[in-house]
């Protein structure tokens, strides 16, 4: 065997170029020149927005006095009527869940009709599109200014304001994650000959049902925050309270009830953090919640018994194979919390 | 309780509301264009210039938070967990309720608006920085420790470009969040066009309303073209 | 540190590292990784180091630039006992160690040049971000570092549109960057075609012995080295088991058996033979449960 001496002699080295004058900065293209004055831009009218408003960095430093003669004001919390504030809070978080299902409700259909790949109509798409980026323009609030009007003060002025404006969310990321599934399936079922419905159904609606999951979530998260706010113009919920508070100076009620709602909030933010990684079958090792909090699992946890799956289910007699999943933990779950 | 909220929520209500919807919509379309523009253009401005401020405040604290929260990042464990309850505890605060407590310890004005808005966008802009920190791979950052890099020279030179363009995509996403979010501030008192809509709205004066709607919707509108522009560029 | 780092004088004999003894394991024990390495290298050679995947290769030279810390054993790399440097020590450390790594570990969305200049990152005291806050003098080095690699012309092109051969390449300028004293390179070719691989060998050896740099180079391909190495370390199971300098006396024999692989009974197998069929199947059939 020869392989020590297969090589030859090493090459010769590339001569470097002479020394003319180089460049030592990247060129000014056209479009760096953009990027930098959009950046530049935004900067400088920023710049300028703090110092005609007055704020600065050092801002919360400078009135830590003015602050803190509201922050002794405001203790210690106080909760007037537990009975109807928790009433109106859990009014308040009722609205955020119809408005959010409302929303999602208008957006599918309209995620689909805005999306590039399922419609070929372009006015149809640009419509649909029009119709995402206005209800997202305008903020709930606004909404709900409007539709107490129509609707008068209540629960129902929230919901609707809820459910619009979320369609403008929802309907963009529904509409940007339909855009971004995989042609392969989509083709698959359509090489079956099968209707443009049930393309729909089998080739398209799989891929997205996890994204799609995700997005709600999401949008309910948001939609619990946006929901204290809104009675502060008449629709329903804890709003109109604080804002009587407000009128009132009545700052020590404002805390309890500010506190209660961060709470609430926060809770409701660990559940639907659990839930999503439930529903989207996230964290296949199991490890235990206590693990996790100690530091994460160990090497040694991610082993798994190795049994031949395949070449038992091949050897099973047909008449005793499960037809459907079993019901395992993961599956029971994800179905309860749909249903619920 | 639940029977009263279906109650609140019936169907009969609804429907028997929603040919008021387009008449209200109608009686929006401004028809007189000179007055109220020369009213509110100022207050127009202040609220576009309060979203920039704000988000460039937030940024301005996000960005090294957002390293401190960041597991792979964050020079010690404790600092990550800590830094990631406290940003919790900070998104857990709405706006306007911010809004209601800066309004009552400064007084009026877009300056209250403006923190609020600041500390809102500060809590969520660091998470997502956080979260994009959290994705960049670690090979190159084993490159630059490797010259003998500081941690420091590590995380500018090594993480900040790979998490570069989720930070400004998420950036011009908080600028468009800020400006709306400051177009309802006047509600409470922080400064800009809240109060105007209020009063619009309270006065029924709807083309007032409707007026200023448009222009706030082509504002929100150019700021996501461009937006959507340099998000193209930057990946 | 000044910014121009003066390069060591030629033969200088001193002893660059120093191994004795060296363990490590991993998994509490389980796994050997290295088994009592003894090693020296002085300055100006250029050591290669072969054996099979798993052989400890990588593991031995990540202990040189402080990446792995000893079970037992010593580590002493240009004067310095690597396992009882502080953070700050072993950063000084690595500035004088380049380290080439098989997967490039260059920041793809830099550019070229940035890249480069980041290997000099060590010698500056600011942390830097884009390639107008590098101090001209280095931008001007990092130009000359490129155009000796062969992509002066790519200065500006975001590196990770480069192939794989010219990206590593680019790693290479940024160790040369940093001036060092030594260089370990980690299979810096494995991911290549061979081809380029060549290449990249050829950049590698020549820039250090124009720098006057010593090298420990892991590889699996023994070929690629001949030409520059002047010596070779065998590894097996994490022992040394050939320790020899490179010259017209080398046995290829020798060398060989560092690949070979002792199985339990007592057949040898040589990688680069045929594989002889099967004598039995290797995996029970499930079926028959």
């Amino acid at each position: 065997m020869t392989i020590l001496h297969a090589r030859s002699a090493p090459e010769a080295p590339p001569t470097p170029p002479e020394p003319t004058f180089r460049p030592d900065t990247p060129p000014w293209t056209r479009e760096r020149a953009t990027m930098w004055a959009i950046g530049l831009t935004f900067v400088g009218v920023a710049l300028y927005a703090l110092y005609d408003i007055g704020v600065n960095p050092l801002t919360l430093f400078f009135e830590r006095d003015d602050i803190g003669n509201l922050l002794e004001r405001m203790w210690p919390p106080r909760i007037e009527e537990f009975g109807p504030i928790w009433e109106s809070t859990l009014d308040t978080f009722f609205m955020a869940f119809v408005g959010t299902f409302i929303g999602v409700l208008l957006a599918v259909p309209l995620g689909f009709f805005a999306a590039s790949n399922i419609v070929r109509w372009r006015l149809l798409r640009g419509v649909a599109r029009g119709i995402i980026v206005f209800t997202r323009a305008i903020p709930e609030l606004i909404f709900a200014l409007i539709f107490v009007r129509v609707y008068s003060i209540g629960v129902l002025t929230g919901v609707l304001a809820l459910g619009l404006h979320s369609v403008g969310m929802l309907g963009k990321l529904f509409a940007d994650s339909i855009e971004q599934i995989q042609e392969g399936p989509r083709e698959g079922v359509q090489a079956t000959g099968s209707s443009r419905g049930q393309e729909l159904t089998t080739g398209i609606a799989p891929q997205l049902i996890p994204s799609f999951i995700a997005i709600t979530l999401y949008r309910l998260d948001i939609n619990f925050r946006s929901a204290t706010l809104l009675g502060l113009v008449g629709a329903g919920g804890i709003g109109l309270q604080i804002r009587a508070y407000q009128g009132q100076l009545r700052y020590q009620e404002l805390l309890g009830v500010t506190l209660l709602i961060i709470a609430l909030v926060v809770i409701v933010e660990l559940v639907s953090t659990t839930v999503r990684g439930i529903i989207l079958g996230h964290d296949k090792t199991n490890v235990s919640f206590w693990q996790k909090l100690r530091g994460g699992p160990k090497a040694a946890d991610y082993r798994a018994e190795h049994v031949d799956t395949a070449a038992v289910a091949a050897a099973t007699p047909m008449s005793q194979r499960r037809l459907r999943p079993p019901w395992d933990k993961e599956r029971k779950t994800k179905y309860g919390v749909g249903v619920g | 309780m639940q029977a009263k909220i279906v109650a609140d929520l019936s169907l009969v209500e609804l429907v028997t509301g929603i040919p008021e919807i387009p008449r209200v919509f109608w009686r929006m379309i401004p028809t007189d264009f000179d007055w109220w523009v020369e009213g509110f253009g100022e207050d127009l401005i202040e609220t576009v210039l309060m979203g920039f401020g704000a988000t460039l405040l937030g940024l301005l604290f996000a960005i090294p938070t957002g390293f401190l929260a960041a597991r792979n990042v964050a020079p010690a464990r404790w600092i990550y967990g800590t830094a990631r309850l406290f940003i919790l505890g900070v998104r857990a605060m709405p706006e306007l309720i911010l809004a209601v407590i800066f309004v009552a310890a400064l007084g009026l004005g877009p300056k209250p608006g403006v923190l609020a808005l600041a500390v809102g966008l500060y809590g969520f802009a660091t998470k997502l920085f956080a979260d994009a920190i959290e994705e960049v791979s670690e090979g190159p950052r084993d490159g630059i420790r490797a010259t003998g890099a500081s941690r420091t020279q590590e995380a500018v030179s090594a993480v900040l470009p790979q998490a570069m363009p989720s930070i400004v995509g998420n950036s011009l996403y908080l600028l468009d969040a800020s400006i709306r979010g400051s177009t309802v501030l006047g509600i409470v008192g922080g400064g800009g066009i809240g109060f105007a809509l209020l009063q619009g709205a309270k006065l029924l004066k709807w083309d007032l309303l409707g007026g200023l709607l448009i222009i706030i919707f082509v504002i929100v509108y150019g700021i996501e073209l461009i937006s959507g522009w340099v998000r193209r560029r930057i990946i | 540190m000044s910014i121009n780092g003066t390069a060591p004088t030629l033969h200088d004999h001193r002893t660059v590292i120093e191994v004795s003894g060296l363990t490590k394991t991993f998994d509490n024990g389980r796994v050997t990784a290295l088994d009592r390495v003894s090693l020296s290298v002085a300055s100006g050679q250029l050591t290669v180091v072969i054996g099979l995947s798993g052989s400890g290769k990588s593991t031995l030279l990540r202990h040189l630039n402080g990446m792995h810390e000893p079970t037992s054993g010593s580590v002493v790399v240009l004067g310095r006992d690597v396992a009882a440097l502080s953070q700050k020590e072993l950063r000084e450390l690595r500035r004088d160690v380049g380290f080439v790594f098989q997967s490039f570990n260059i920041v793809g969305r830099l550019s070229c040049l940035e890249n480069v200049m980041s290997g000099a990152l060590g010698r500056l005291r600011w942390p830097r971000y884009g390639v107008l806050s590098y101090p001209k003098a280095i931008r001007r080095e990092a130009l000359e570092q490129l155009d000796r690699v062969g992509l002066g012309e790519r200065a500006f092109q975001r590196t990770d549109t480069l192939s794989g051969g010219q990206q590593q390449r680019v790693a290479i300028a940024r160790t040369l960057m940093q001036k060092p004293r030594l260089v370990l390179a980690d299979e810096p070719v494995a991911s290549l075609d061979p081809e380029i691989s060549g290449q990249v060998m050829d950049v590698l050896f020549r820039s250090c012995v124009e720098d006057d740099i010593t090298v420990v180079c892991s590889l699996h391909q023994v070929d690629l080295a001949m030409g520059w190495a002047n010596r070779l370390v065998g590894l097996r199971d994490g022992a040394v088991v050939l320790d020899t300098e490179v010259d017209a006396s080398l046995d290829e024999a020798r060398v060989m058996e560092v690949y070979q692989r002792l199985d339990p009974t007592g057949e040898k197998a040589d990688e680069y033979e045929v594989a002889k069929p099967a004598a039995k199947p290797r995996v029970e059939s499930a079926v028959g449960i």
